[in-house]
């Protein structure tokens, strides 16, 4: 039956194919190697935040694992002591341990790990969805950060090897918040992580507070794309659709289907959008923000009526690390201009 | 007639079934029915070709956004030469009609026709019923040509659009001209080496694609994006250039349907009748190649269509190529449309149109596959 093992072939093909694209969708939303330019620094702030109840250890605490409808169930650990060792899965993972003052005790992490930039010059343990598992063993760490994307093969793999595996998997401005803190308690660096999410917190209600009160006429029609060919938007369950509303916009996106659903351009013209955003890596670079700017067909609708085509860095809006308050701020001045000047 | 797919399913030869008269051979008793059997065929012709125009007039009338089919029908009838309608639709309106779902109907009908009559051609000269654009590693290629085109660091703003599909062709067309370098035996291509040549080559080739895809950073969306296929971002530019090319393309491959259908005798019958079967291969194998070239440069690669239309006909209409050629073509024209239609509004969001084909494409492989009995080769 030699054409049995084509036609075989072919349907592997098919499914390698499927597979790569719900691979590339997750990786469109949370690797792609960092811009050039950097992100304002989150400055800790010199109020000392609401001590939470002091680690001691033992520690044993739950980490961010979540079932297959997404509700976090959490994975018991038990800590010993104060994790000295850390190695990142992933690049949002690695910008908290940064954040959290931890850059030193960082022995591993991954080629799109590249904010900040220290996190460069460290040992790497593979890119984001391919692990090496020999490599992360080599490091002897105490603590492994992973994400949601590990969840189904490498995780069950780090656990059957005893390794020392934590999931964090934030899909939401507040799981951001709480993970920061979460981790800042598994490193027993809680004061620090308190600062961090104080400061994140104030610049959220900073910009809450003049967005959240806008009534439904002032909220302005945003369409943010991933990707243009085909085009594809943000569905209602994402950060990214959560990011338009807290910016005082308003998705339209709203009522498709959840995950980043295609749209076509008809869509697009009848959604008659005020805004569109693209996410990018800066100018030339970024062909989605390239052809909603020159596509003919597209001349009538709103957003390229008042020039009001945008991009913006797709680290800030992709990552859920610290910096996804810098990706709230850069949206909400491109919603609304005239509120953050 | 479903027996006739049959006896060429089990046909231990692997030859398809081709009556006599198909092949121009004289016989001495010509059967009456033969001038019945021709009527009926080109009435299905002309059915086929209306039931065709009159499903990419409705295919334009839906749409994820609702517009009267009145003012559908003015748009379009505005369109054509000698007829006035007074406008009385907005400009969005005019634009979504016939810049984004006319070109994007009659690209959908283009790479129909395309993927069937290539597959057609290719199964007709392998002698293969599982032969389709892609065993000879033409989509591989392709693949690997649009992947490049997508990591090459745009030198012109602007130039990303075109290059893509300028590479994905180039893709295509060097990789089936290198399976045919490797093939050759000398003077001869034996089809059994060009399958396993094209098969090989295209493995290779999808190993590349990988390997390009681990390495492209923020362009994977692109490349992963491309292969599945999309008519999302048609427009007249590409049709302009694609329907020359595979009507031009499919014109050609007809004017040998006669050849074709005597190589189904095999190649040593057929070169004692006259047909120089090298030179077929050598012309047919460009002709096809360039219609699937221009037509997966566009909208990345669909499969399934190849295979499944081709063999669809036969079962409906025979095997004589004279007729599986054209109703290859409307079928495949019409099957993609309606595909189309189906991606663009089944869902809240468009399906890759890749899925709908497979889904559809798959089953009918594997019934296939369960059918035959013999060992091909």
């Amino acid at each position: 039956m030699f054409m049995g093992k084509i036609f075989s072939k072919r349907l592997n093909e098919i499914r390698i194919s499927t597979g790569f694209l719900l691979i590339s969708i997750i990786l469109a939303l949370s690797i792609l190697p960092g811009c050039a330019e950097p992100g304002s620094a989150t400055t800790p702030s010199t109020t000392p935040a609401t001590q939470e109840p002091a680690v001691t250890y033992p520690l044993t605490i739950k980490d961010g694992t979540r079932d297959s409808k997404g509700v976090t169930v959490g994975r018991e650990m038990t800590f010993t002591s104060a994790p000295q060792r850390i190695v990142s899965l992933a690049p949002s993972n690695t910008e908290i341990v940064y954040a959290l003052g931890l850059g030193d005790k960082l022995v591993g992490n991954t080629t799109y790990c590249d904010y900040p930039e220290a996190a460069k010059s460290i040992a790497k343990v593979g890119g984001y969805s391919t692990v090496e598992v020999e490599k992360i063993v080599a490091l002897k760490p105490d603590l492994i950060l992973a994400a949601n994307i590990h969840a189904a093969k490498v995780v069950p793999q780090l656990i059957s090897l005893n390794l020392p595996v934590f999931v964090v998997d934030p899909r939401s401005l507040q799981d951001v918040l709480d993970s920061i803190t979460l981790v800042g308690r598994v490193t027993n660096v809680q004061a620090k992580a308190a600062d961090v999410v104080k400061t994140m917190n104030d610049r959220i209600n900073a910009v809450k507070a003049k967005t959240a009160i806008l009534p439904d006429a002032q909220r302005v029609r945003t369409l943010m794309l991933i990707w243009h060919d085909p085009p594809m938007t943000v569905g209602p369950n994402t950060f990214m659709f959560e990011l338009i509303q807290l910016a005082g916009g308003t998705s339209v996106s709203k009522g498709m289907a959840d995950g980043f659903p295609t749209m076509g351009l008809e869509s697009i013209i009848s959604a008659d959008p005020q805004v569109v955003i693209t996410t990018g890596m800066g100018g030339a670079e970024n062909l989605t923000l390239q052809y909603i700017k020159n596509e003919p067909r597209l001349k009538d609708i709103p957003a390229r009526k008042d020039g009001r085509v945008y991009e913006v860095n797709q680290d800030w809006t992709n990552r859920m690390g610290p910096r996804v308050v810098d990706g709230l701020e850069a949206m909400a001045k491109l919603i609304h201009p005239e509120l953050f000047k | 007639m479903d027996g006739q797919l049959r006896s060429w399913l089990s046909n231990p030869s692997g030859s398809m079934m081709v009556s006599s008269e198909a092949t121009g051979i004289k016989e001495k008793h010509n059967s009456p029915t033969l001038a019945v059997k021709w009527r009926s065929r080109l009435i299905s012709m002309g059915i086929l070709l209306s039931g065709l125009l009159l499903l990419a007039a409705f295919a334009t009338t839906i749409g994820s956004v609702k517009i009267p089919l009145g003012t559908t029908f003015g748009i379009l009838l505005d369109k054509l030469p000698f007829i006035n309608i007074d406008q009385t639709w907005s400009d969005s309106t005019a634009t979504i009609i016939s810049q984004i779902r006319l070109p994007r109907v009659i690209l959908a009908g283009v790479v129909g026709i395309a993927l069937s009559v290539a597959g057609a051609t290719y199964q007709g000269l392998f002698r293969n019923p599982l032969a389709d654009p892609y065993l000879i590693g033409v989509a591989q290629g392709a693949a690997l040509g649009a992947a490049v085109g997508f990591v090459i660091p745009t030198v012109f703003p602007g130039l990303e659009f075109s290059i893509v599909p300028i590479f994905a062709a180039l893709g295509a067309l060097i990789t089936v001209l290198i399976v045919y370098t490797l093939a050759r035996v000398g003077a001869a291509i034996p089809v059994t080496t060009l399958i396993l040549a094209g098969v090989a080559v295209g493995s290779l080739l999808m190993a590349l694609v990988s390997y390009v895809i681990t390495i492209s950073g923020d362009k994977i969306q692109g490349i992963v994006f491309w292969m599945m296929g999309s008519f999302s971002l048609s427009q007249w530019s590409e049709v302009q250039i694609a329907l020359p090319v595979v009507i031009a393309g499919s014109a050609f491959i007809f004017l040998f349907a006669r050849s074709l259908n005597i190589i189904q005798l095999g190649e040593d019958q057929a070169k004692q009748l006259g047909v120089d079967v090298e030179k077929l291969k050598l012309l047919l194998l460009t002709a096809a190649t360039l219609i699937t070239a221009a037509a997966v440069s566009f909208v990345g690669i669909i499969g399934f269509v190849g295979i499944i239309i081709p063999h669809a006909v036969r079962l409906i209409w025979g095997a004589d190529y004279r007729f599986l050629l054209p109703f290859s073509a409307l079928v495949g024209a019409i099957f993609l449309i309606t595909a189309d239609i189906i991606s663009r509004t089944i869902a809240p969001s468009e399906i890759p149109i890749g899925i709908i084909t497979a889904l559809c494409g798959a089953p009918f492989f594997l019934y296939l596959l369960r059918k035959r009995t013999q060992v091909l080769f």
